[in-house]
């Protein structure tokens, strides 16, 4: 169970990192009965503080009443909003109440897509309902395995062509109270002093970002936290091999001796050209390490936005 | 975020990564000439130097058409007599030299642009991309290295266009657990420099008289990270976050936004202008993106 | 109006319900509450004839909520809904605030394993009691039809319901305690305890032709892992004569009866009569009689067996699929294309700030050279002659560094580090605790007020209308507990509560405005 949860853990770090405006709730299975830990909430501490809280395991396990939970809990979302299920499920069987493949259905229907992560061994019923709800399925072999699996997930699925509804979404921008301004907090309900952020409709005051007013409903962000999501949106083109040709003297060859990124010698053993990768549109060098930063975390080409960019200015005048 | 675990870092000992304008659109249109702004920043990597023995300092130029490496102590080989005689110590010959030579790229590079009107914005999304890589490959370095930290010396105005960039910038650092500190010269305010401060832990502070501006650098900037936590630095008043509609270009405080793209609309459009995307439907012809989520994660 | 109050003597979390002053109903526990709703409501009918249907409506939203219901909202809502607000809309409000209670909610049942069925003992003597419900009884028929066979054959004939149970469980006991000794002396007297401790001999039969179906040479983690394959042996191993059904054939058995048990249902089209008795058994599960139970699902497999073998047909192609599932045709979920353009064609924009400031702009190439030159010269020549000390006047340096001592203290004694206390902590603590109370009825009721936004019928306009004048009663409440407070800070007192009050009135006004405009111009 610790280790469960240590992965769980970094899971929801890394999921509210990669997936600022979501929210998270958490279910355990119990002695056949499911119950809810944390309610869909967007604030990592709490979930984590809950998760620790609960660490242990007892009985039988129910994979219905975990489904009917969460099902009433996501249905209160509404529909421009992606729902979605990841089960980890180490028991061998499932004890239930009803027929599971109604509520399979039912799951089906309302576009909850379901993933399993078995800690156990495969069952034909995780299969199919992650084959019927759109998921993934996989089991883990050992510890390793498993919290790859886990971050697997945290990034965002691609959009179902027939369920991704657009809407318009009011939303709004609050600013950082000023220091030394008192106002009642109304996530607390007692008097707080400087640091909060005040909604721009009823201007009453909220402690931390993003969250729903709690007066007058609207949905409050910051810009970094849409910033945040922009890299999915403009996602950086992978970098092309460069083949270590066997002679080095090759005149087409023009590769610096250091990587653009990081400055870190490309050359390997002897002064011959080591492996390297390139960007297409830039034509800079990168070693390999650069290579997997630049694609998991930072998502911006240096050589791109070293290069002073083409366009003239007059497309950006107003 | 915290995925990195147990880094062993040296007490206080640290990297300083400084990004220096090199704008000259911006150089030629202010009070301080860049060579009183040059000696202020050299004496100040100097302190820095001074104040470890371990401390290092790399240096990378914000051009107007490219960004580059100009300095780096950990590679600076002792006792280069070259310029023995008169004029800096060999500690900062190189820097000079190369940072003469970037400026004469840089200058060639902007023959070859188109001679429309320029916005005088330098290039701060590749000046810190490069330093995030640099201190990536410090980190894999081992266990034993200094803490990193960027300093970004800049007075050109923010450029629209790079917002994404350096966001995603800003957001890397984070995880990497590495404050960006800004010393803004220039005249309006910079966004950008306040909230990569903020986001990162770092601190921002905007000057106003630069002829003290070596008394500002150390006495603000110069700390290492874990003197931090006994010193108060001062705070920014306040950071503006709010949006700016992308129809009219005005800041706005509540507005709509798209559940495809997320762009941000002051009033109620039927169509999205940037992934075409219309309202209230389904979406079944091409033209949209991952769409705006919530979800749920059960245990077991 | 009489009052009720009906009180249960058990433990638990209490749940009390105030609806308004003439009903009161308390309730020690939950399902203390639910039970005695039949009563209540049946009180209600009679009340209905004589008061409004708010009432009832109000019990039916308050009825869903139990622990939820604290002592806070019960005093909100005595004093608002005797005022302005109605009390439906008041529970509904605090419905979809609380959220979680929605109609037709899921009741979690625990579902049953057949071999999970554990006795209880009593520590004194050694008796080993096993609690025995329909429900338990019809997984056990459902697992080991074995069992359920003999069951028909022996109930009533040769002994009676209990005793069947008893010998069951008696074998049951023995398996679990592994007792291999007891269980052969046992078995060689009573045929019946022999039947239960063997492995289950109709689940064999009906093993073995999906074992011959299956084809050894694709199916290899079938073939290694299927246990199935130890009931092939046409040699049994002396020493498993007396079963052990391992642990993954009892978990592969009632995983089967998960997914084949309700296909049954679906499949079936004929033999209605009798697959309707199935569910019916299913689903009545009080009924005690197990023999119709037992009945009722061997009729229906025999006779739905023609269905049940389309159905087998189905998961073993299912099966085989899987194992081949790389040539299988992934379920086609279309996915939406990612097409935007460059980002820096939209982004611009996000820095509207820097934007509306005039920007600085260069257009000459000759001025580009010259800036470039400005640049290069001082390099060159700090490079050649160093640094011309001194390079910052120390009076300069004096004045920069007690700014910034100055501008951090003042931050400080602005951050409230020196003053850790509001003024809201300098009132006596019964000023402040009103102070809070009132806030949290000005919250409630702008809740209300601002979900009545966007006002599209006159029952909503009048409902704000009520609201705001709510508040300002409050207001004047404020202003006139203020009195005893000192000048100087009176402002600050009620500030906080003020501010967003006077948004709230300001929208309600300038909506009035509008629909009287419309008005105007309507007529």
């Amino acid at each position: 169970m610790a280790i469960m949860a240590k992965h769980v853990e970094a899971f929801i770090r890394e999921f509210f990192d990669q997936n600022p405006l979501s929210q998270i709730g958490l279910v355990s299975i119990k002695n056949g009965i499911a119950h809810t830990l944390t309610d869909l909430g967007g604030s990592p501490e709490s979930h984590i503080q809950a998760l620790m809280g609960k660490l242990e395991a007892a009985g039988d396990s129910s994979l219905q009443n975990a489904l009917e939970l969460v099902h009433e809990h996501l249905n209160q979302i509404p529909s421009y909003g992606h729902r979605e299920v990841l089960i980890l499920y180490s028991a061998l069987s499932t004890s239930d109440p009803g027929d599971i493949m109604e509520t399979i259905q039912k799951c089906k229907k309302s576009r909850l897509r379901c993933s399993v992560i078995g800690l156990s061994a495969e069952m034909f019923i995780c299969k199919h309902l992650c084959q019927e709800t759109g998921g993934l399925y996989s089991v883990a072999v050992d510890e390793v395995h498993l919290k790859d699996l886990l971050l697997e997930h945290a990034p965002p699925p691609p959009a179902i062509a027939e369920f991704a509804i657009s809407n318009l979404i009011k939303m709004g921008f609050p600013q950082r109270a000023a220091e030394g301004s008192m106002a009642i907090c109304s996530c607390h309900k007692e008097v707080k002093i400087g640091a909060g952020y005040t909604c721009p409709r009823c201007k009453a005051r909220v402690c931390e970002l993003p969250t729903e007013c709690t007066i007058c409903g609207l949905t409050l962000v910051s810009s970094p936290h849409l910033a945040r999501s922009y890299h999915h949106l403009f996602p950086i083109a992978p970098f092309d091999e460069v083949p270590t040709l066997a002679s080095s003297n090759d005149p087409r060859r023009k590769v610096g001796k250091s990587c653009f990124g990081c400055q870190q010698s490309l050359l390997g053993a002897g002064n011959k050209p080591g492996p390297c990768v390139t960007c297409r549109k830039c034509k800079h060098y990168f070693c390999l390490d650069c290579d997997i930063y630049i694609h998991e975390s930072l998502h911006n080409c240096p050589g791109c936005e070293s290069t002073h960019r083409p366009k003239s200015v007059s497309l950006m005048e107003e | 975020m915290a995925t990195v675990a147990s880094k062993l870092y040296s007490d206080d000992v640290s990297l300083l990564v400084l990004l220096l304008d090199t704008n000259p659109l911006f150089w030629s249109n202010t009070s301080t000439t860049f060579s009183q702004f040059l000696s202020h920043v050299l004496a100040f990597l100097n302190a820095v130097l001074g104040l470890n023995q371990l401390n290092q300092v790399v240096v990378i130029a914000t051009g107007y058409c490219s960004c580059d490496y100009i300095y780096d102590s950990s590679l600076t080989l002792s006792g280069n007599s070259e310029s023995g005689r008169t004029g800096m110590p060999a500690l900062f010959a190189s820097l000079l030299e190369k940072l003469e030579h970037f400026i004469v790229k840089d200058e060639e590079l902007i023959k070859e642009q188109e001679h429309d009107e320029r916005i005088a914005s330098s290039l701060l999304s590749g000046s810190l991309s490069m330093a995030l890589c640099y201190i990536q490959r410090v980190f894999r370095s081992g266990h034993l290295h200094p803490q990193p930290r960027i300093l970004c010396l800049q007075g050109s105005p923010d450029g629209p266009e790079q917002y994404v960039a350096v966001m995603n910038s800003i957001f890397s650092a984070q995880r990497l657990m590495v404050p960006i500190d800004s010393c803004y010269i220039g005249t309006q305010n910079s966004a950008f420099l306040q909230q990569a401060s903020y986001i990162t832990g770092g601190v921002h502070h905007a000057p106003k008289q630069l002829d003290g501006l070596f008394q500002f650098l150390t006495t603000i900037f110069a700390t290492d990270l874990h003197t931090r936590s006994f010193v108060q630095l001062p705070k920014p008043v306040g950071v503006d976050f709010r949006a700016s509609c992308f129809c009219h270009k005005k800041t706005i405080d509540m507005g709509y936004v798209c559940s495809v793209c997320l762009s941000i609309f002051c009033e109620h459009h039927k169509k999205c202008s940037t992934c075409g995307s219309v309202f209230g439907q389904s979406k079944l012809d091409g033209a949209s993106t991952v769409s705006e989520k919530k979800r749920k994660a059960p245990d077991s | 109006m009489a009052s009720w109050k009906v009180k249960h003597k058990s433990s638990g979390t209490p749940g009390t319900l105030n609806m308004g002053k003439p009903h009161i109903f308390e309730f020690e526990t939950y399902q203390d509450m639910h039970a005695c709703r039949d009563v209540i409501n049946k009180a209600f009918a009679y009340c209905e004839s004589l008061k409004s249907n708010s009432v009832l409506q109000t019990w039916s939203y308050a009825s869903r909520f139990s622990e939820k219901i604290s002592n806070e909202l019960q005093i909100l809502h005595k004093e608002l809904v005797q005022s302005k607000v109605q009390k439906m809309n008041f529970w509904s409000r605090r419905k979809e605030l609380l959220g979680k209670y929605s109609i037709g909610k899921w009741k979690q049942r625990v579902g049953l394993m057949a071999s999970s069925i554990k006795p209880s003992t009593d520590g004194r003597t050694n008796r080993v009691t096993f609690n025995l419900t329909p429900e338990i009884i019809f997984q056990i028929f459902n697992e080991r039809p074995a069992v359920s066979q003999a069951f028909l054959n022996y109930v009533p004939s040769k002994m009676t319901e209990k005793d069947f149970w008893t010998k069951y469980f008696r074998a049951e006991y023995h398996y679990s305690t592994k007792n291999t000794a007891v269980a052969e002396a046992e078995a060689a007297e009573d045929e019946v305890l022999s039947v239960f401790l063997k492995p289950d001999e109709i689940l064999a039969q009906e093993a073995r032709p999906k074992i011959r179906r299956v084809d050894p040479s694709l199916d290899m983690v079938a073939d290694q892992g299927d246990d199935y394959s130890h009931t092939m042996d046409l040699v049994e191993p002396q020493n498993d004569q007396f079963g052990r059904r391992s642990l993954s054939q009892d978990i592969n058995r009632h995983s089967a009866t998960v997914l084949e048990d309700r296909c049954i249902d679906v499949e079936s089209d004929d033999s209605r009569t009798i697959a309707e008795a199935l569910t019916l058994a299913k689903q009545d599960v009080e009924s005690d009689d197990s023999r119709t139970i037992a009945e009722a699902l061997t009729l229906a497999k025999q006779v739905s067996k023609a269905t049940k073998d389309a159905y087998q047909e189905r998961l073993e192609k299912l099966s085989r699929a899987i194992v081949m599932e790389d040539l299988k045709e992934p379920q086609n979920f279309s996915f939406v294309p990612l097409s935007t353009k460059d980002p820096r064609d939209y982004f611009e924009s996000q820095q509207g700030i820097v934007l509306n400031e005039p920007r600085v702009t260069w257009d000459s190439k000759r001025n580009v050279h010259d800036a470039y030159r400005s640049l290069k010269e001082p390099v060159v020549q700090i490079r050649t002659k160093g640094l011309s000390a001194p390079f910052i006047n120390p009076e300069v340096s004096f004045k920069v560094l007690s700014e910034l001592t100055q501008t951090i203290s003042d931050a400080n004694t602005l951050n409230g580090k020196n003053q850790p206390e509001s003024v809201l902590d300098r009132l006596p603590k019964s000023m402040k605790h009103d102070i809070l109370h009132h806030w949290a009825l000005i919250q409630e009721l702008l809740r209300h007020f601002w979900s009545s936004y966007p006002i599209t019928s006159t029952y909503l306009s009048t409902k704000v209308g009520r609201l705001n004048d709510a508040m300002l009663n409050i207001d004047s409440q404020l202003e006139a507990m203020k009195e005893p407070v000192r000048s100087d800070i009176r402002h600050e007192v009620s500030s906080p509560v003020c501010s967003m009050q006077k948004v709230s009135f300001f929208r309600y006004i300038d909506k009035e405005f509008y629909v009287m405009n419309q008005i105007v111009d309507g007529s």
